[in-house]
This record gives C-alpha cells, structure tokens and sequence, in this order.
C-alpha cells in the first residue's frame, strides 16, 4: 500500500516537472518571437558562454551584465551595419555551472543547436580553455571579456580572443609607478600571494619588475587559499620593507589589510592588483583602504571616445540606470568584446547567417583590427606568448584617495598625485 | 530459465542500441550521453564499495583525479594516450592499495573523514607539485573525435557494470563481501581474511575512476585541481548511487543516469537562470524522501538486492 501512494506521489511530481518544463519551453519560444528577430537570417546570433550558476556565478553574472549592455545598446540603435543595412544580434545564453566540462558541453550546444554566429566567452579561464577546442572544430570565433590567465594565449588558439590584457602585461605598472615616478621611491618590497593562477601570475610579475628595476624583494611567499595572514604579515613587520605586496582576491586583500592594523604594522605602500577597484573594498574597510595602490586597465573615471556610446562617461551612465552599480573593468571588458565583434562585422560586411568561410575571414578582420573603443585602443597580437590577447591597452596604476580609485600612473595618464608613504593607520 | 532468457535479449539490444546511438543522435547529445555513461561508471564504481562492503568513502574523487593527472602528466611526456591511460589505471589501483591499508582499519565515519582528508591532501599535494602545473592546472592536446570518447567511455563503464555482476553480485567474492558488510567481526571469526578482501575491493573501486579520469582529461582537454580534484566528484557519486539505490547493480545507473540527464536536460530548457538547480534539488529531496531505497527500489520487491546465501554458498564462502 505504502509503495502505491509512494508511486502515486511521483507521478504526480513528474507530472509537475513536465508540466514546468513545458510552459517555460514555449516562454522560451515566445521571446524568441516577440523579441528583436521577426524572420530567421536577419539576426546576428550570438552565443554567450559564461557562469550562471556555481562557485563563480558572481563573476559570471558580471560578465553577462558587460555583453547585455552591448548587445541592447546596439539593437536601440537598430542594428549592427553591414553595407547598407543593419542587423540587430540576439543573444542565446549557455550556463557553464563553473565547471570545464559543461562549459564544453554549452559551447558544443550553441555551436550546433543554435547555430550562433559567433561567441562571447567565459568569466573563468578554465571553461575557456575547455570550450576553444571546440570553436576551433566548428571554426566559431570567440572573444572573451573576462579570462586573463596567460595559459590560454600560450595556446595559440585560432579562434578565440580576448579584450582583457593577462595580468602579466599590467601587473607591472604600479611598481614602476612606485619605484621611478615616485621620488626617494620604494626599495624594499615584500610579497605575499594565494596560490591560484590569478594571484601567483599577479606575484610573479610584481616580482620580475622589482627585480628588474633594483628592487630587493625581502619574502616571497605563496600560500594556499584560507591561510591566516596574522602570522606572515607579523613575520614580515620584522623586515620592514617598503612595500607589501599582495596577489589575490577581494576577500584576502580585505583580510591582510585588516590583519596589517591590527599588528599595528604599515608599510609606506600596499600594493595589491584589480580586487581594490571593487566598490566592496572600500565598503568593507572604510579609512583603512586609504592609499593602497592596485593596477586596472581601465576605471570609470575615465573619458574615452566610443563608436557606439559616443564616450566611457555615458557608458558608465548606460551600466548604472541598467544595473545599479558602476561597471568594474571586467563588464567594461566583456562590453568592448561585444563592440569588437560589431566592428569586425561591418569591416567584413557579411550578412547573418555567417558561412565557414565568413568565420574564418573574420578572424582574419580580427588580427588586423585596431578600434578605438571606451576602453581604450584595442588590437590582438598575432604572435608570441600574448597570442590574440588584448596588447593595445595600457595599464594603470591606480590609488584608493578619499574613498574612490584614482588613477596616479604612468606620469601621462595620471589624474591625481601618488600618496606615498601612506598616512597612519590613527591619522585618516 | 525464460526469465533469464528475457533479460539476456533485453541487454544484448540495449547494448546494439548503445553502440549504434551514435549513428542517430546529434553531436551535443551525444557528449551529453558521454558524460551520462562516465558518471555510471563512478557511481558504479563508488557502489562496489559502500554498497556492496558498507565502507562510505567521501575521497573517491580522488582517484578520478589522480587517473586524469596521471594521464595527462604521460601524455605531456610524449606517451601515447593508450599507453599513458594503461599506466594510469595501474597507478591509480596501487596507490588506493597503499592508502586503503591504513583507512580500511577505520570504520563508518571514521572511514569516511580519512578518505575525505586523502582527497584533500592529494587537491592540495597537486597544487604545489612542480610537475602538475599548480593552479595553472594542465591542458592537453585536443583530439576532437566524439565517437572515441563515446567508446572509451562506454567500454570503461560497461566493464565497471559487468565486473561488479560478476564478481560482486555472482562470484563468491562477493558474498565474502558482503559479509563483510552485514558483520565483519562475524565473517573474521568464519575465517575470512577481511583485510585482504578490502584492499582489494578498495583497489578495483578506484581502477575504474581512474580510467575514467584518464579519459575525461583527454576528452576535456583541459584539467585543474578544482575541477577533477574537487570534492564534488565524490559527492556526486554518492548522491548518484543513493538516489538510484545502494548496493544494486541497476541503482547506480539509473541515479547517474537520472541526475546527469536530468541536470542536462533542464539546463538545456531553462539555461538562461539557475532556476533549473532548484528543480533539480526538488527532485532530489522528493526521491530521498519517499524513496528511501533509491529509485530502483519502485520496481524491486526485494529489499536487498543480490543473491541471498544459500547453504551451498555458506560452505563456499570460507572455502
């Protein structure tokens, strides 16, 4: 008896689930039709890939939020314009669920279900990784707005880019800011990094541009994900350099300042990389955040000229009343992904759907291309280590000054002076 | 005799189905189904041994990592990717026969904390070994051919299948076993030798991981310490073998394929929102609640599965 009402209970939620399953395919359906697309071929279809769910959905959502400010700024505008006609996108999203291998199985359903023309990529380098092998079988080009690991341009993929220059091409900014620009500059540094390949990149290369610039590094010290900075800062009080510097995330950069006061212990300069520029981090630690140093590409303090926003000023406009918040550089990156692509399209001037030949051509259009967008100018190498990367770009050194990022370098882009050494923890 | 009869026709068009499903299906589902037969074979193979010897490992992730690593390393040597898998396997099997003299001294959750912490010291040993790439993590040359992947992974959990039919649900291996699982005191007093018995259960129930993980990272390309090491991996097969029903041979299949598919399948329907991850852990919690044997248990009387000991085998057994 009890197995028969067992039975009876999931038929009946099976049901449900069908039911649900059901209405929300023909919700699908109906936003297909209601939405920018009236008849099949006059839309570019664009495939976004990135984490919508998992240990990244953070991040993730970031970067949708970057490629829907493109995609829907450019079909108010009526269009991508190709010859004399224009071509509004519509975008088909793919969640990756954090993990390689569905990134793999999303990218391989876009490609061949929704025939998307073309790809905006991943938050995590990972999912990148695991879904360029496949755009290369399918010959889809790929920008992604997001990954910065320098693996994935070590790589040589054909068919994927990236508007993000690696953390290794802008990590070396703020020390030369420190250094040289800076009189009676830093000559002791000590550094301190997570052991992900995000922070250890950033400590590699902060620890190459020191050495390089006669800098004596005093510790170096990789440590895995959770450790207590209490103990190794305390350690590191003991040889007073200069500069502490820091690679890791929002979280640890929070964590070693709040350690650092609590020791008592200030150096003239923290020196950590993008997390800084998180609105949190300032929220988070109020006075205590005052004139830490960080390196970005891009902050929305800037004025840039752009094709599509007519300058970054009203794009960051645009993100606001969308969203809420500010673009970061990563939504700003995965936007200009979207306007790189726009631009592409209308230097090849083919129509949707793209043939095989027209993808490949295009990645062709893409090596040659140079945009000046609100990121600033943007091209993609086309040999060495920086393959189809972002190198166009310059870094920043920026600083937090009166609870905003300021950018304070290189000496030709600076908006403020650099503090240095910082004020006492009690003189804020 | 008929019986048997029937289920013999029924797998052998099963197995014609599945290896002409390539032939019909697309190339997106037939990754899909690819994954579906890999996670068969880990829950199959996590059964072996908390389903049919009672010992819950939360560390079997690991072995699926420590295959994928394996392999990955060889194959970066200049290895073939047979050579390197052949290798890996036996890797794999021999590191859980030294870890599993240790652990398989501990009992229930003592068992289950010491698997779990191996894991994690293999996740973090992985990190920082020279040869590893770190938290780089490795990539591998792609070899883009759906159809090899389909195979490799079916012949692999395939055989998972069958050597746990065979050798735990047939063979009188496997009522030593499970006599291990209804009363290990008991089977040491009839003079099994128990420790051998779970070294070696342990061993083969981290082969097939390990073969499975030397596959995956060829088929991904790409691994990482937080994707083949991550503890999810573990809790996945056991989540897979709970819902389908422990310690059956059919219970693992259908929880893999159930939550794999499923997981899919709603992914594919509403991929815009993690919505579908809501539904999915309704289903679940549904499935717990009012199936508590898993999933097979609606088409089983038995509450049991396997042979139940008959005279003859209790003879058998200490023989």
């Amino acid at each position: 008896m009890r197995k028969r009402i067992n039975f009876l209970w999931i038929t009946a939620f099976l049901l449900c689930l069908a039911l649900a399953v059901l209405s929300a395919g023909c919700g699908n359906k109906e936003a297909a039709t209601t939405g920018d697309s009236k008849e099949q071929g006059d839309v570019f279809k664009v495939g976004v890939l990135t984490s919508l769910s998992g240990a990244e959905v953070y991040g993730g959502n970031i970067t949708k939020r970057g490629y829907d400010t493109w995609a829907d700024t450019v079909n108010q505008k009526g269009g991508i314009k190709v010859g004399d006609k224009q071509y509004k996108v519509q975008m088909f999203y793919a969640d990756d669920q954090s993990d390689p291998a569905s990134g793999a199985d999303a990218v391989e359903r876009m490609i061949t279900k929704d025939k998307v023309d073309f790809i905006l990529g991943p938050y995590t380098s990972g999912v990148t990784l695991a879904a360029a092998p496949i755009c290369e079988k399918y010959k889809v080009p790929m920008i992604t707005g997001s990954a910065e690991s320098p693996m994935i341009w070590q790589q040589k993929f054909k068919y994927t880019f990236g508007t993000i220059p690696a953390v290794n091409l802008t990590a070396s900014y703020p020390v030369n800011t420190l250094v040289s620009d800076i009189p009676g500059g830093a000559k002791t540094m000590a550094i301190l990094a997570v052991n992900d390949a995000f922070s250890k990149a950033v400590a590699e290369s902060f620890k190459a541009t020191a050495e390089k610039l006669g800098v004596k590094v005093v510790k170096y010290d990789i440590v895995p994900a959770g450790t207590d900075f209490t103990p190794l800062l305390g350690a590191i009080k003991g040889l007073n350099p200069d500069v502490v510097a820091v690679g890791g995330h929002e979280k640890e950069h929070m964590e070693v300042i709040k350690s650092a006061k609590s020791l008592g212990f200030l150096p003239k300069a923290f020196l950590m990389h993008y997390g800084v520029t998180n609105p949190d981090f300032v929220k988070n630690l109020g006075k205590d955040a005052e004139a830490v140093y960080g390196a970005s590409t891009w902050t929305s303090d800037l004025d840039i000229a752009d094709a599509l926003f007519e300058s970054s000023k009203k794009f960051v406009e645009t993100y606001k009343t969308k969203w809420g918040d500010e673009p970061d550089y990563t939504a700003t990156g995965c936007t200009v992904a979207g306007e790189v692509f726009g631009a592409a399209l209308e230097k090849l001037g083919a129509k949707p759907p793209l043939s095989e030949s027209d993808r490949e051509a295009m990645v062709t259009v893409l090596e040659d291309i140079k945009v000046d967008t609100l990121y600033g100018a943007t091209s993609f190498a086309k040999e060495g280590d920086n393959y189809h990367n972002n190198t166009g770009l310059e870094g920043l050194t920026i600083q937090i000054q009166g609870g905003a990022v300021k950018i304070v370098g290189p000496k030709d882009k600076k908006l403020a002076e650099p503090i240095y050494p910082a004020p006492a923890w009690d003189k804020r | 005799m008929t019986k048997n009869n029937k289920a013999l026709v029924g797998l052998l068009l099963a197995g014609i189905a599945m290896l002409m499903l390539p032939l019909v299906i697309s190339s997106f589902w037939l990754r899909i189904v690819t994954g579906a037969i890999m996670w068969v074979g880990l829950a199959q193979s996590w059964n072996m041994l908390a389903g049919y010897m009672g010992y819950v490992s939360f560390g079997h992730g690991a072995f699926f990592g420590i295959g994928a690593y394996v392999t990955a390393i060889l194959m970066a040597k200049g290895l073939p990717f047979i050579g390197a898998l052949v290798l890996a396997a036996l890797v794999t099997a021999l590191f859980a026969a030294i870890i599993g003299q240790p652990t398989l001294r501990l009992q229930g959750a003592y068992f289950a904390i010491a698997t779990w912490a191996f894991a994690e010291g293999i996740r973090q040993l992985v990190l920082v070994l020279p040869f590893t790439g770190g938290a780089n993590g490795m990539r591998m040359e792609a070899f883009l051919n759906e159809n090899f992947f389909y195979y490799s992974m079916l012949l692999v959990s395939a055989a998972a299948v069958a050597v746990t039919y065979f050798l735990f649900q047939k063979a009188v291996f496997g009522l030593r076993v499970r006599a291990i699982r209804e009363e290990e005191t008991a089977s040491q007093a009839l003079g099994l030798n128990t420790t051998a018995i779970k070294v070696k259960v342990f061993a083969l129930s981290a082969l097939f991981p390990g073969i499975l993980g030397g596959v995956y990272a060829y088929w991904i390309t790409y691994i990482h310490p937080e994707s083949v090491l991550t503890p999810l991996i573990a809790d996945q097969m056991v989540v897979m073998a709970l819902l389908g029903g422990l310690g059956t041979i059919a219970g693992p299949i259908v929880g893999a394929m159930v939550l794999f598919l499923g997981n899919r399948i709603l992914w594919v329907m509403f991929g815009d929102t993690s919505f579908y991850l809501v539904l999915l852990g309704l289903a679940i919690a549904i499935v717990i609640l009012f199936l508590p044997d898993g999933i097979v248990s609606l088409f089983t009387r038995k509450k049991k599965t396997g042979e139940g000991i008959s005279k003859e085998n209790v003879r058998n057994i200490t023989g």
